[in-house]
């Protein structure tokens, strides 16, 4: 854990130099100041120097989290203004082994690298200048938070994000022990920073700085397998749409589902190999067509090389008949794909006027829940008589009759989806074998041409010999295609069955989370006591607990909702406190410094002053060696009694935290 | 057949003595085409969008015209039918092939009529020579207001609204 030692702000204005100094000691450090002392300016230089202001919102090394005394303009106090020409925050921090660092960087300046003076136990001083934020984590060189976290001993853990992994920042814990003015109060880790898309991260801050690292690290595997898992689901239902898609245009519609859970997947995926699916769903053996094609080829071609011709050859029948019966198949596929193109319009029509009925139902439900403009009674305006609505033939339908009817045209609904798409598969099939049939016509037909044009029955037996080997060896080449799309189609199934074996799904053992957050539970539970927590106040407040994402809870309602408005104050400090003191207590990964900057500004009456003070006097812990810093303003009287209980008070020397250099003394303004 | 009479019931009755029938009406799924309900609020959205001011504060429309609009706004899928036939107005040759079971369809809706019955039996509506006259208990204004209010029948709404540019003449609503 660290102590912070000392905060300084220094620069030159057209005026001169100017500086700031505070030096801080171990436990309760108050400073004490009004309204424009630089407060703040102080707090901020402690968040501006660890390099976490993207948890003000603000993009990467923009100091606008400063007041403009630091950057733009300072006053002194003497009613002008000096622009600034330089200025730089530092923060000296020592460790609890001896070792000492000193962070420096630029406010006006070269905001993208911070000066880094490390000084050992014995004396040795190494600096380097490192990425206040490119490459932080990741840049084991340049990397201010990879130099920072190794300095600490602190373990650099991994999160997942929505589409991959991160890291956990510094600006993740921050919020957890530096409470911001302007809105570090609104909430328990009111500055959480969501947009990195780190999932779950309020959560694995507190667990981090609590030194829940297994579970850190269980939780990041799980989030892994989950996102692997999801992404192979994705991949085998591309695979199966491709699959399907290109059968389909070969004319064979089979069943090559990529639905359900990976291990079903994968279950179904090795059991038949797609040659073996295509055989049993289809009748359709490529090998076999493969070696039937090449015998058949080999006999045409000895046949036309060698073979004795027949002098009587049937070959124009023959050839004639070929092509009639390819016209006729031709004309039947078109005839089918008319039909299915009139058969799908109407499904298409059928399933329109279904999905509207079933939102006029679903509408109808909804309005007779609603009860509005419905008529529930109905009289004769002349007699005043009741009206039937059956004496009008009409009938008014009951909500349980319409559900029915809304179910019924659900099955409808879905029944007609599935008939559409057969219908769309059986077109492309037809389509894709209507293709086939016409090539084969336009050989038949141009093979019937040349054996009629042949001169005598040996040249017709030769021609149709030639035209026969030309077609068989053109539908070898088409079965051979065909045969490595299916092979390649198999060996994307075959890689992704394999990588789903590589995947290991993690298997979550026994951590010490459950206890390190009771500890923390009834440590947070005993400083909202102290801190006065207007919920807790009675005699038997309800059950106290802490829920999956460490929400504190007060009998089933958030703690957050309970109580006055200045509770939310308490509630954030005590928090903040809590999680440092049990941190400490079971070797959390926590700084060790909290800093609250002016928790009384929900408070301003004197009931809630004099329990915040009693606060600082009792309920704080001081045999712990957590380090608190609490800026804020506090009365003559207030000031008083706290010194005379021992608790060490910054106050205010002067008007301004910053001043020109030749008033300042060496130990700064405070 | 009395008018009104569940086919169910009457179906039941005669096999009474032969057969144990066991019918909960409940349980089966009528068309909410046949709900009151749903044609109250139909008629009350094409009234809405297509009458026309007659006197002050009170507007009317043509018999014929809602009992059209009405019946296509349950059916959208009658829309280019509908469009095919007001544009065949002019020329009288294109009329011979537009298809007549539109004509047909909406010429025989008689619920259409036993709801404009009630409607007026109720107050609601005020019948004219050809039009259709609000009565002394308004109810359609409401019935909008839900309807826009819950975004229900926007699927009607949508072809009401479509139906605007349609230009129905006295021809069209012959017969009804």
């Amino acid at each position: 854990m660290i102590e912070i030692e000392q905060i300084v702000i220094n620069g030159l204005s057209t005026a001169g130099e100017f500086a700031g100094v505070l030096k801080l000691g171990p436990g309760l450090q108050i400073i004490s100041g009004g309204n424009h002392y630089g407060k703040s300016l102080t707090a901020t230089t402690i968040a501006w120097c660890l390099a976490v202001e993207p948890m003000f919102g603000i993009s990467d090394n923009q100091p606008i989290c400063f007041p403009e005394a630091a950057r733009e303009r300072v006053d002194f106090g003497d009613g002008t203004q000096h622009p600034v020409i330089t200025s730089r925050g530092g923060l000296f921090i020592k460790h609890d082994d001896g070792r000492r660092l000193q962070l420096w960087r630029a406010i006006k300046g070269d905001t993208t690298v911070i000066d880094i003076l490390e000084i050992s136990v014995s004396g040795k001083v190494t600096t380097s200048r490192l990425n206040t934020r490119f490459e932080t984590m990741q840049d084991p060189t340049g990397g201010m938070q990879f130099f920072l976290f190794e300095w600490m001993g602190w373990p650099r853990e991994k999160v997942s994000t929505f589409r991959g992994e991160s890291s956990i920042y510094l600006e993740n814990l921050a919020p957890l022990f530096y409470i911001d003015q302007a809105e570090g109060w609104t909430n328990i880790q009111a500055l959480q920073i969501s947009r990195y898309g780190q999932q779950k991260i309020a959560e694995t801050a507190v667990e981090y700085l609590l030194g829940a690292k297994e579970s850190i690290e269980q939780r990041f595997a799980l989030q892994q397998s989950e996102q692997r898992d999801q992404s192979l689901r994705d991949e085998a239902h591309s695979i199966s749409d491709r699959v399907r898609g290109t059968l389909l245009r070969f004319g064979w519609d089979i069943t090559w589902s990529g639905s359900g859970t990976v291990p079903s997947i994968v279950k179904r995926w090795s059991g038949l190999s797609l040659s073996e699916v295509l055989l049993k769903e289809a009748d359709a053996d490529i090998s076999r067509s493969l070696r039937f094609n090449i015998e058949r080829t080999e006999k045409l071609r000895l046949s036309l090389t060698k073979g004795d011709l027949d002098q009587g050859s049937s070959a124009p029948a023959i050839t004639s008949q070929a092509a009639i019966d390819l016209k006729m198949r031709r004309n039947e596929l078109s005839k089918q794909l008319h039909i299915l193109r009139l058969q799908r319009e109407n499904a298409e029509q059928l399933t329109f006027a279904i999905q509207h009925k079933l939102k006029s139902a679903g509408d109808l439900l909804r309005y007779k829940k609603s009860h509005v403009g419905r008529l529930d009674v109905v009289e004769c305006p002349t007699c005043h008589r009741d009206l039937d609505a059956e004496t009008f033939s009409l009938q008014q339908q009951t909500e349980k009759s319409v559900e029915a009817h809304v179910q019924a045209l659900d099955r409808d609904r879905i029944l007609m989806v599935d008939n559409l798409n057969a219908l769309t598969r059986s077109m492309i099939t037809t389509t894709a074998e209507l293709a086939i049939v016409d090539d084969q016509l336009n050989t038949a037909e141009s093979a019937l041409r040349v054996v009629t044009e042949s001169t005598s029955p040996a040249r017709e037996q030769m021609a149709k010999l030639a035209i026969d080997l030309s077609a068989a060896e053109r539908e070898y080449q088409r079965l051979q295609d065909m045969a490595r799309e299916i092979e390649s189609l198999q060996l994307q199934i075959n890689t992704w069955v394999e990588s789903v074996g590589l995947s290991r799904i993690p298997v979550g053992s026994e951590t010490d989370l459950r206890s390190r957050i009771e500890r923390f539970s009834a440590t947070l539970f005993e400083y909202l006591c102290a801190l006065g927590h207007m919920a807790l106040k009675s005699s038997h407040p309800g059950q106290f607990y802490l829920d999956s994402q460490y929400t504190p809870y007060l009998d089933g309602r958030r703690l957050r909702s309970l109580g006055s408005a200045s509770d939310q104050a308490r509630l954030v400090a005590a928090y903040t406190l809590a999680l440092a003191v049990t941190a400490e207590e079971i070797g959390g990964y926590h700084p060790g410094f909290v800093v609250l900057d002016e928790p009384l500004q929900q408070n301003p009456d004197s009931q809630h002053r004099e329990l915040f003070v009693r606060f600082l006097l009792a309920g704080l812990p001081t045999a712990t060696g957590i380090q608190v810093i609490i800026f804020t303003n506090l009365n003559d009287a207030e000031v008083k009694h706290l010194q005379e209980h021992g608790r060490e008070v910054h106050e205010s020397l002067g008007d301004h935290f910053l001043q020109p250099i030749s008033h300042s003394s060496a130990e700064g303004p405070l | 057949m009395p008018k009104g009479s569940s086919p169910l019931r009457l179906l039941a009755s005669l096999l009474s003595g032969y057969a144990k029938p066991v019918i909960d009406l409940d349980r089966l799924a009528p068309s909410s085409v046949y709900d009151l309900d749903y044609r109250i609020a139909i008629v009350a959205l094409a009234f809405e969008v297509y009458s026309k001011p007659f006197m002050a504060g009170v507007r009317r429309i043509r018999t014929g015209e809602l009992k059209l609009v009405q019946f296509i706004a349950q059916r959208p899928w009658l829309l280019p039918v509908i469009h095919q036939w007001s544009n065949s107005r002019r020329d009288h040759q294109a009329s011979l092939y537009v298809p007549q079971h539109l004509r047909r369809g909406y010429l025989a809706d008689t619920m259409f009529d036993d709801v404009i019955d009630f409607l007026i039996a109720r107050g609601s509506l005020v019948r004219g020579a050809s039009h259709l006259i609000e009565g002394t208990t308004p109810l359609f204004r409401s019935i909008l207001n839900a309807a826009l209010q819950g975004a229900l029948f926007t699927a009607e709404l949508e072809v009401l609204n479509e139906l605007r540019g349609l230009t129905v003449t006295n021809e069209m609503l012959e017969g009804s």
